[in-house]
């Protein structure tokens, strides 16, 4: 995926975000960043790709979220990149987009729980989400992150 | 080498690198003011040493106008003070003055009231000698009834006789005046044909005392009232040096009582019959 590519997603989720942020007070159900973040490292070197995560990652929490710290859920979402990454090259090279769409289910649970390690670990506050609604969250995401992978792995000769 | 160890590693290095960067990002906003947002931080970190700078700046010109205010304020209360204990010196000095004054005229009451002649009170306002020629001039003159050849006299004695008036000031020629003479005797031996001529410098001497009289030092000498300026009684002074050795008159030198220079109110003596003054 290249930069302008990347800009332009991210506008579009930034919007997303601000949008649910003012309309469901800071609280956001559809978190489309994960979406572009996995989408980009699926085509993305190792390199430019934890670049785009930190500065997508940070930004997002810079402009739309008001009360959290920012730069703890880019320090597991770029964790979650870079084992992407490593799983890739060295034990995956094969059924990628396949890898990709299981992947990004685990993706959205560990940087929840991520966040929240990091979170008690430095002692900082961290909303906690009921089980049940946190699984119906995932579903819901992986169902839309496999959705916008078939559409473009069939329109866009799997690169966008 | 170190160009192949970078493509081997540069995503874990770039890895470790933007973890550290946000770990640093994230503990910063937890250790500088929690309760503020990022931006605020940020914000607050960047501008506070302008902010700083900016405050003390205005603080200090601010500062210095206040003292300047201050200053202002202080010498004109310094100035307000010493006005004030200007005037309070001046107020003690008159009330000193006054409380002089007190003392002198209820002494000099009490002569008046002691004495059997009627007075009238004078202030001294000026004084002149030549040689041992001594004038007292006062505040009182024939407006006030005083007349030529009065008595005048003070709380500690005789002072002279008044010699020209004026309608509201007179002359005194003192008692140690050389042309003074006062009808004077000796308390002691009570021989009242003699009289006392001024000498000069608070001294007299009296005259016309017989040699047979006895006559001791510090025999006091008074008015004996024959000349008719003062009533019989009235302190002159005390005898100083008595000389026998001339045959018929004794010469007898006196110490006046009356201190001259530091006379300030005296009482002119009225004689008991209006017009009855020599």
């Amino acid at each position: 995926m290249k930069v302008k590519w990347v800009v332009v997603w991210w506008t579009i989720c930034a919007l997303i975000s601000f949008v649910q942020n003012q309309l469901m007070a800071q609280t956001s159900f559809l978190e489309p960043m994960l979406i572009l973040i996995v989408m980009m490292a699926r085509t993305t070197p190792l390199v430019p790709a934890l670049w785009y995560t930190a500065a997508i990652s940070v930004c997002t929490d810079l402009i739309i979220l008001g009360s959290q710290v920012k730069g703890l859920s880019a320090m597991i979402q770029m964790a979650l990149v870079y084992c992407m990454a490593m799983l890739h090259k060295h034990i995956v090279p094969r059924y990628w987009d396949l890898f990709v769409l299981l992947y990004f289910a685990l993706f959205y649970f560990l940087n929840y729980y991520g966040t929240w390690g990091l979170s008690v670990a430095l002692g900082l506050r961290f909303d906690v989400m009921n089980g049940i609604e946190l699984l119906y969250r995932g579903v819901i995401h992986t169902l839309i992150f496999g959705a916008i992978l078939m559409v473009m792995l069939r329109f866009s000769k799997d690169r966008l | 080498m170190a160009l192949g160890f970078w493509r081997r590693s540069s995503g874990g290095v770039t890895f470790v690198a933007l973890e550290f960067a946000c770990f640093l990002l994230v503990t910063y906003q937890i250790q500088v003011a929690p309760h503020l947002s990022l931006l605020e931080k940020m914000a607050l970190t960047l501008f506070s040493p302008i902010q700083h700078l900016a405050y003390e700046t205005s603080d200090y010109f601010v500062m210095r106008m206040e003292n300047r205010k201050s200053m202002e304020a202080l010498q004109a209360d310094n100035q307000r003070m010493a006005d004030q204990l200007q005037y309070m010196k001046q107020f003690e000095t008159r009330i000193a003055e006054l409380e002089s004054e007190n003392a002198r005229l209820t002494e000099l009451m009490q002569v008046a009231a002691s004495n059997p002649w009627t007075s009238v009170l004078a202030s001294v306002i000026g004084r002149a000698s030549k040689g041992d020629d001594a004038i007292l001039i006062i505040d009182k003159g024939s407006r006030h009834g005083i007349t030529r050849d009065m008595g005048v006299i003070a709380a500690s004695g005789v002072v002279g006789i008044v010699w020209e008036v004026s309608p509201f000031y007179a002359k005194i020629m003192t008692a140690n005046n050389p042309g003074t003479a006062i009808a004077a005797m000796i308390q002691r031996s009570r021989y009242a044909d003699a009289y006392l001529v001024g000498h000069g410098e608070n001294k007299g001497r009296l005259e016309n005392v017989p040699g047979f009289t006895s006559v001791n030092v510090a025999d006091r000498v008074v008015t004996s009232g024959l000349d008719g300026l003062f009533p019989k009684g009235q302190l002159l002074g005390t005898v100083l040096h008595v000389n026998t050795n001339s045959q018929m008159f004794l010469e007898i030198d006196v110490q006046l009582t009356t201190e001259f220079a530091a006379l300030e109110e005296v009482l002119i003596l009225l004689p008991t019959i209006p017009g009855d003054a020599p």
